[in-house]
């Protein structure tokens, strides 16, 4: 398959701009102390540490693909690289998941390893069994940024789309403070929204090691996934047509 | 026998979107944007036969780009049709990519922090080609392009011009049929720009690729092509051989005399003297008024010449006069 020749390429490039993940590490390690000081302030459990090394590892390998495809349609770039025998959409999601679980990979030995250190104790069973879940969940973070890109043919400038969007995930997604601490009926409210699978179904495993919430977190994912393929590939071909219209 | 592009009636009109003025103006863009259509391309027709170079020239915004992205499959057209190999590229665009190759100048397909050889494999997958294939075919094109040693450098680290011919190489690695340049030179030095020139016109010649090329800088065209089309506000203003157009287009020559008198004076219909120094004086001659010849006597009868130049005016001025008819 051409995307994963295309992936395998992304994630060995992304291997050699170190900076970036460096500086996203340094954030990454900021936030954790931080935050663990102040979960300590608060006499929450130690596995509350665990979680919020879990959600911000995979937000801050986040690939920044919406800017990227804004980009390539503001400049044009989009009209000549359609002209392949591969979908632009597709490389572009695979070159954001290559760079991206690199970024993982690279970002996430720090942030485990520090996080070990802040709480003096090694990664919960959850954290092991939530792993997986956070891959998936990274590859549907990416087809999110991959629509909200894909909006530039009709809003120009994504970035307040790409704020809203984000504000909504990080809040209803439990970034920094896992759900259970939110009022009964935001808790609610949050699992009918595609953010909460994202975040908080996985990394509340890092204190409640449940496989069932695992089984039913992952078929929320899928379900979601599936979801957004069809929604990008739709939106992909109207993208198109107004390309023709407009021009490139 | 077909020919490698066929286009008929081309037309292709944007529906543009247009801002009004005022508050009033602004919300009704918000609700329902006054739009206004911009033909770019007017009813264009041509013919380029299989292994033809062909320069496609025009001031800015007057369709090339446009021509161009609908041959090869990015834009449907509004009216006529096209055909590229055979194919209709906006109904079949995904067979075509196959067979055509795409150099942008100011756009790459490298991959920055990686060496071009990691880029040149990944192409061989885009294309579906086999490893034996993607190795021989890569071969022959390092060698032509000189690129050997550049294939396991970053290509960050790479100039522009080496870039450049890396660029080409990727481009031609699949074998293309045709080969759609646009301005492929832009930004090079003159040595750069001149390897480029020549390595597109020997690899067409060689692999008998069919090459329609766009570009702001004559010297690609003359360089690159035997035959030029030149499109203005949409319309095809004129197809013919490049040597024909020096030859049809050429009504002025420009003659420099270095003469054993400081000055001269000539007093010829159609001679204009365009810049005077000590001994040095330069005559733009209108040939179909006073012949060269008649010039150089001229000259000859106010004082002895110690040289004497005769040149066309430089292609850019031919193409300038070509738009200029078209106003």
């Amino acid at each position: 398959m051409k995307q994963i020749a295309i992936a395998a390429l992304a994630a060995r490039h992304a291997l050699h701009a170190r900076g970036e993940a460096l500086a996203r590490a340094v954030f990454y390690l900021a936030i954790l102390l931080i935050l663990s000081r102040l979960w300590h302030a608060l006499g929450a459990p130690s596995s509350y540490v665990w979680y919020v090394a879990l959600t911000e590892w995979v937000v801050l390998a986040m690939p920044l693909l919406s800017l990227d495809i804004e980009d390539d349609i503001r400049r044009g770039d989009i009209a000549y690289r359609i002209a392949r025998p591969v979908s632009y959409l597709w490389t572009k999601v695979a070159e954001g998941f290559g760079s991206g679980l690199v970024r993982l990979f690279l970002i996430g030995g720090a942030g485990g390893a520090a996080a070990w250190i802040l709480t003096g104790t090694p990664p919960p069973r959850g954290v092991l069994l939530s792993l997986p879940l956070a891959t998936l969940s990274f590859f549907l973070l990416v087809l999110w940024q991959a629509a909200i890109g894909l909006m530039a043919f009709w809003i120009g400038d994504t970035q307040p789309l790409f704020w809203i969007w984000q504000k909504l995930f990080f809040f209803l997604g439990g970034l920094l403070f896992p759900l259970e601490v939110y009022p009964e009926w935001l808790q609610r409210a949050a699992q009918f929204t595609p953010f909460a699978p994202l975040l908080h179904g996985w990394a509340r495993l890092a204190f409640a090691p449940d496989p069932a919430v695992a089984a039913r977190t992952a078929l929320l994912l899928l379900g979601w996934g599936v979801a957004l393929v069809a929604f990008l590939s739709w939106l992909y071909r109207r993208a198109l047509a107004v390309l023709d219209v407009n021009g490139g | 026998m077909s020919g490698a592009i066929e286009v008929e009636s081309l037309r292709k009109v944007f529906r543009v979107r247009e801002r009004p003025k005022g508050f009033r103006g602004a919300l009704r863009y918000l609700v329902r944007p006054p739009t206004r259509d911009v033909v770019a391309v007017d009813g264009v027709r041509f013919r380029i036969e299989p292994g033809e170079r062909v320069a496609f020239v025009g001031p800015n915004g007057a369709g090339k780009s446009t021509t161009i992205k609908m041959l090869a499959g990015i834009l449907h057209p509004t009216g006529g049709i096209a055909r590229v190999l055979g194919f209709v590229p906006w109904a079949e665009r995904k067979r075509l990519a196959y067979r055509i190759g795409t150099v942008f100048g100011q756009r790459t397909q490298l991959w920055y922090h990686l060496p071009a050889r990691d880029t040149f494999a990944l192409l061989a997958r885009v294309y579906d080609q086999d490893d034996a294939t993607h190795a021989r075919r890569r071969a022959e094109l390092v060698e032509a392009f000189g690129v050997g040693r550049l294939l396991d450098t970053p290509v960050r680290q790479l100039s522009l011009g080496e870039r450049m011919r890396c660029e080409i190489v990727a481009s031609l690695l699949h074998a293309p049929h045709v080969l759609f340049l646009d301005e492929p030179t832009i930004g090079l030095d003159v040595t750069a720009k001149a390897v480029i020139r020549d390595l597109v016109r020997d690899t067409s010649r060689r692999d008998g690729s069919t090459v329609l090329l766009t570009s702001h800088d004559t010297g690609d065209m003359e360089r690159v092509c035997d035959r030029v089309l030149v499109i203005h506000n949409g319309r095809l203003l004129l197809d013919r051989p490049i040597a024909d157009l020096r030859r049809t287009y050429i009504r002025r020559k420009v003659v420099t005399l270095l003469t054993a008198d400081e000055r001269i004076a000539l007093a010829l219909p159609g001679v204009t003297v365009t810049e005077t120094a000590p001994h040095r004086t330069v005559l733009e001659v209108d040939v179909d008024k006073t012949p060269i010849e008649a010039v150089v006597q001229a000259a000859l009868r106010a004082t002895r010449l110690r040289d004497l130049t005769v040149e066309d005016p430089p292609m850019e001025e031919i193409v300038q006069a070509i738009y200029a008819s078209a106003r």
